[in-house]
């Protein structure tokens, strides 16, 4: 187990670099996708000037409380297009041209050689740097002691958001093994990324429900901050973690009866 | 064939192109309609605490009608030709248009407005749910004249912004790698026509000096003369700025692609 897992930690290092040093190739472009983020940044942060400018309070949290879940929202936005954006994109490339079957026959696991393969270095450096600014502000305006325990906690949540990132968003991905064009499928999957942008007490209670126990959406950046707040214990922390852990395995098995139904095109 | 019915085949081209993905074309409004939601709840959530009847200038109800409008229009003038623009001068595909007794533009042009024909009208079916609901609750003051006016600002918007990403376009000879660019310039011009929020909430100044600009025409005054925020001078002040801009934008784009054009080299083809 620990000779598999140190194989793919190894292999994935050489992902990076190898994506690294083809980004460096092309420098301009490295520019490009920098400004590009910045720009969708950009358009992000006007909710944080109508959060200030209205004085914006959800739950007796000021608006310098918000800035938390705005940039929890923020970080896992670069993180999801750092990581995995570029992936998702390109599986139902690999099945329509059927480049899947090269894949198939390396000696890793396919799921990990499809989604994993890429990761883009210049799209997520605005998100997360801009993301954690914003976090360090609330948790500085809140007085949130920043002890060993908060700081694990948080990043345990964090590692909790990114697991169900990646489940949530393959999803429209994996749906082209059955459908041709899935492209309005993420487009709407990306619409509904944004209602994460700010704590959900301000949905009604049906949405929080569905967002929180049938598409676990506002665990993604809801979660961290309230655990900062002191709103959630360490117990649904715990069952956060018992959550993510699942629906990977969920995931995990709806990729393996998708590649049964693979049959390899042209090429 | 005379240019009347040459005009007219594009057009219908048009149409067709645009009902060949008319299953994109409603998933691409459901996929509006999440921001718009978002945008509800967050606007209902500053109301109810700040307990203040107008923000902004707005009351409670004006702002989700400004922002279901403004959500509206913005999907319609969307223009999505601007990667097939760069992709004809990059891979010399203007080859073939440049020999045909044609222009480009008129070629452009007249497609756009087919391929918008029918979102128009679907559009315009919204719209009357929307206004009717509107006026039953009082949030707007249905007038005739406001209506002709919001009909005919609409097409002027919808001009205006092809006008406008045509001019961006003309960059396409110049730029190497040019994707990038349309997903800055797109993104900024919707900020900038109040497309994603009223523009008050940048603040009176800035209103102020986007009113020198040709961008809030496309989105935020056609929407304002409808929900009735324009004043009825202002209304017909700013039909003639708009009439102004487009002026202004079809000398401009003839000019940039006039001076352009010299630098094609029409490779490939």
């Amino acid at each position: 187990m620990f000779k598999i897992m140190r194989k793919y930690a190894l292999l994935y290092g050489m992902f990076i670099k190898n994506c690294l040093i083809a980004q460096m190739e092309f420098r301009g472009n490295f520019m490009m996708s920098l400004l590009v983020e910045s720009v969708y940044l950009l358009a992000k942060l006007l909710y944080v000037l109508v959060v200030f400018r209205t004085d914006l309070h959800v739950d007796g949290i000021p608006p310098e409380g918000l800035l938390l879940f705005i940039g929890m929202h923020t970080v896992v936005t670069g993180i999801y297009v750092g990581l995995f954006f570029t992936n998702f994109t390109k599986i139902p490339e690999y099945i329509k041209d059927g480049s899947l079957d090269l894949m198939l026959t390396k000696p890793v696991s396919l799921q990990f050689m499809a989604s994993l393969r890429y990761v883009d270095l210049a799209l997520p450096i605005p998100d997360i740097l801009v993301g954690f600014v914003m976090v360090g502000i609330g948790w500085h305006a809140m007085d949130i002691p920043l002890t060993f325990l908060q700081l694990m906690g948080f990043f345990l949540l964090l590692l909790v958001s990114v697991v169900i990132t990646y489940c949530l968003m393959i999803i429209p991905a994996l749906l082209s093994f059955w459908f041709v064009q899935t492209g309005s499928v993420s487009e709407i999957a990306h619409s509904v990324w944004d209602a994460n942008n700010f704590p959900m007490a301000i949905y009604p209670a049906w949405v929080r429900r569905i967002g929180t126990f049938v598409i676990p959406l506002f665990l993604i950046t809801n979660f961290g901050p309230m655990f900062l707040l002191g709103q959630l214990s360490w117990l649904y922390a715990g069952l956060a973690l018992a959550g993510s852990l699942l629906l990977f395995t969920a995931v995990r098995l709806l990729w393996k009866q998708a590649v049964k139904g693979y049959s390899s095109a042209s090429s | 064939m005379n240019r009347h019915r040459l005009y007219m085949a594009v057009f219908s081209m048009g149409i067709q192109h645009s009902m060949e993905y008319r299953f994109h074309f409603f998933l691409g409004l459901l996929g509006a309609a999440f921001p718009i939601l978002v945008q509800y709840f967050i606007w209902t959530a500053v109301y109810q605490h700040s307990g203040q009847t107008a923000l902004f200038s707005y009351s409670y109800g004006q702002i989700i009608l400004y922002t279901i409008l403004a959500g509206l229009v913005s999907k319609l003038i969307a223009t999505q030709f601007e990667h097939q623009i760069a992709d004809d001068i990059k891979n010399g595909g203007l080859n073939k248009y440049l020999i045909k007794p044609m222009s480009y533009f008129g070629y452009r042009l007249v497609s756009f407005f087919g391929q918008k024909a029918i979102y128009y009208g679907i559009t315009a079916l919204l719209l009357i749910a929307i206004i009717w609901l509107a006026s039953a609750r009082d949030v707007l003051d249905v007038q005739a004249v406001r209506l002709i006016l919001f009909a005919f600002t609409l097409w002027g918007a919808l001009l205006l912004n092809f006008l406008i990403a045509y001019c961006i376009c003309a960059s396409a000879f110049y730029l190497q790698e040019i994707s990038y660019f349309f997903v800055i310039t797109s993104l900024l011009v919707n900020i900038l026509s109040g497309g994603m929020f009223p523009l008050e909430i940048f603040g009176e100044s800035v209103v102020k000096a986007l009113q020198y600009t040709p961008f809030p025409y496309t989105i935020y005054f056609p929407v304002n003369v409808l929900s009735g925020k324009t004043e009825a001078a202002a209304m017909y002040q700013g039909l003639l700025i708009q009439c102004g801009w487009i002026l202004v934008f079809f000398w401009l784009s003839r000019l940039t692609w006039r001076v352009s054009m010299k630098k094609y080299s029409a490779v490939g083809g």
